[in-house]
């Protein structure tokens, strides 16, 4: 019988992290790219359309890939570069039905209780949380965390890059908005006003 | 009255603190009602009030909207006024008003700036997001119940069952259990709706006001009797569809044909569950006052020395998440509870149960 390495807190802990982060990243870049591309005219258009972004893409669209990369290769994009897979008790990649019940339904159960569920794979000889003990799977370490680690740092790093880009941008063009509209308030009203 | 009202709440307890796992389900029902997201906010309104008043005081502002001849003889009267309107921003009062009007227009002229399709993506995206949302609610808590329903049922049995087993019985019914619930909300809610329609149409006819109105009364009444048995009909068939496998049409009609048969054992026990979740309210409170008044004490008294107040906020934050867990607990129980109690209504209504106690007895009478 093969000998299976599962997965520790810490390794699925950093896994996590990097799927958030890496959203983070996009969201980030997205907003940057709309921000740059935003003048005093059609900010608040560039606005919803980033909303429309995170509730299509982070929203709908991740829930859908995230099965399919489980059911495909075996775990998110987090999971994989840190080099961990799921797979079913019996060693059998899931189908992308299962992945999406395990990440959607299942999860939820580990959430009550603060995260409770979460814990138990400090517990459990398999190291199986609540969600993976409903949809009977196991979440098996392949190889080395190192890469996961690193690129979790690299992907902190650029977040807080771009958060202080962002922080900049939205700032100047807010500046440049105001000075404009304090412009044409002036021009428009003050004639008005004065009489 | 068929059913042993005094055996289903002491088997109900038994079963409650029995199996532990069947709070992680007993959790997620209480969770359940989260899955909502058609209630109103005072944000939101909040935000329209606010949107109200940018919109009726851009109208205000002298001079909003201008057209292009209105512009090039306002660009004259604005070089001949030039000087004393900038004497007029020295007045602190001019200046305010004139920033809190900047602010109302940029917003407004951002605003309809924004092109028509936006705002239908982003409807479509919302509404596609919403709908993915309440697919996901209902599917997590028709799954907790059914798998809570079959845990309740195989603790009553004495045979032990984890998180696995239960989520693994109850999966197959949970679609079954959406349209069961789908129905019957829509059976209870059409009559209703039908007698305030005729109560409306009344005061349209005035000839037949009276008669009409009066009908709509009484179905208004009716209705609210039919909702109750339809309810009622409705949880002894969830528990039908689950422990029976049936479908959701078969198990509906059999609940509702049980709770109509024993109507009173229904509504006696639903007045006791009620009674149970008020005490369980009236409890709470009394717990959280004492806790929270005590906080904002600790808070007060300890704001005069500095490092005192980082170590009261520090446990007072402890002691709220400690309450949230306690509480989550304490709810996941009631819940496992009040569903035990109706599982062990419906099986002496349709099968004599016997008492765990009995049969400990019969066992070690033999």
């Amino acid at each position: 019988m093969e000998n299976k390495m599962y997965s520790s807190f810490f390794n699925r802990l950093v896994a996590f992290m990097l799927d958030i982060f890496i959203l983070y990243v996009l969201g980030a870049l997205v907003f940057i790219l709309l921000l740059n591309s935003s003048n005093n005219e059609n900010y608040i258009g560039n606005i919803i359309l980033f909303i429309t972004y995170i509730l299509l893409v982070h929203g709908i669209l991740m829930l859908f890939l995230n099965a399919y990369l489980v059911s495909k290769f075996g775990g998110t994009v987090g999971k994989l570069i840190s080099g961990l897979n799921i797979e079913n008790e019996d060693g059998s990649r899931l189908t992308v039905k299962q992945a999406i019940f395990r990440e959607y339904i299942a999860k939820t159960v580990s959430f009550v209780f603060f995260g409770l569920g979460f814990f138990w794979i400090f517990k459990t000889p398999k190291k199986q949380a609540w969600h993976d003990m409903i949809s009977s799977t196991v979440v098996v370490k392949k190889r080395n965390i190192i890469l996961g680690i690193l690129s979790l740092i690299l992907l902190i790093a650029l977040f807080i890059y771009l958060s202080i880009v962002a922080v900049t941008s939205a700032s100047d063009l807010s500046k440049s908005f105001n000075g404009s509209v304090k412009n044409k308030v002036n021009y428009n009203s003050n004639p008005f006003n004065i009489y | 009255m068929k059913s042993d009202l005094g055996l289903i709440l002491r088997e109900s307890y038994k079963i409650t603190f029995k199996n532990k796992w069947l709070w992680v389900f007993g959790a997620l029902l209480i969770g359940g009602s989260s899955f909502n997201f058609f209630s109103s906010s005072d944000f939101s309104k909040n935000d329209k009030k606010e949107f109200k008043n940018i919109s009726n005081s851009v109208y205000d502002i002298p001079g909003f909207p201008i057209s292009k001849e209105d512009e090039a003889g306002l660009k004259e009267v604005d070089k001949l006024l030039s000087q004393y309107s900038n004497d007029f921003k020295e007045i602190p009062y001019y200046s305010g008003s004139t920033k809190s009007n900047q602010n109302e227009i940029s917003t407004l002229l951002a605003i309809t700036n924004v092109p028509k399709y936006y705002w239908a993506l982003l409807g479509l995206a919302f509404l596609a997001f919403l709908f993915l949302m309440v697919i996901l609610g209902l599917y997590v808590k028709s799954w907790a119940t059914c798998a809570l329903i079959k845990g309740i049922d195989s603790t009553s049995q004495n045979i032990n069952v984890g998180l696995k087993e239960m989520s693994n019985l109850g999966r197959p019914h949970a679609v079954e259990l959406i349209k069961l619930n789908i129905f019957s909300t829509l059976l209870a809610i059409i009559p209703i709706g039908l007698s305030f329609l005729i109560m409306v149409i009344s005061f349209a006819i005035p000839s037949l006001t009276v008669l009409l109105g009066l009908i709509g009364f009484v179905m208004l009444l009716a209705s609210f009797v039919f909702m109750l048995l339809v309810f009622a009909g409705a949880v002894l068939g969830k528990i039908s569809l689950v422990l029976g496998g049936k479908k959701w049409k078969e198990a509906f009609v059999d609940g509702f044909n049980t709770a109509k048969k024993y109507i009173l054992d229904v509504v006696i026990l639903g007045i006791v569950n009620c009674c149970i979740g008020l005490l369980f309210t009236c409890l709470s409170i009394l717990v959280i006052l004492p806790l929270v008044i005590g906080m904002i004490v600790g808070i007060m008294g300890a704001s005069i020395v500095p490092p005192l107040l980082l170590i009261v906020v520090s446990i007072g934050i402890l002691v709220f998440i400690g309450i949230i867990i306690l509480f989550t607990a304490a709810g996941a129980a009631f819940s496992v509870f009040k569903q035990s109690t109706w599982v062990l209504l419906y099986k002496q209504l349709t099968q004599p149960i016997v008492s765990n106690d009995i049969k400990e007895e019969n066992t070690d009478g033999k």
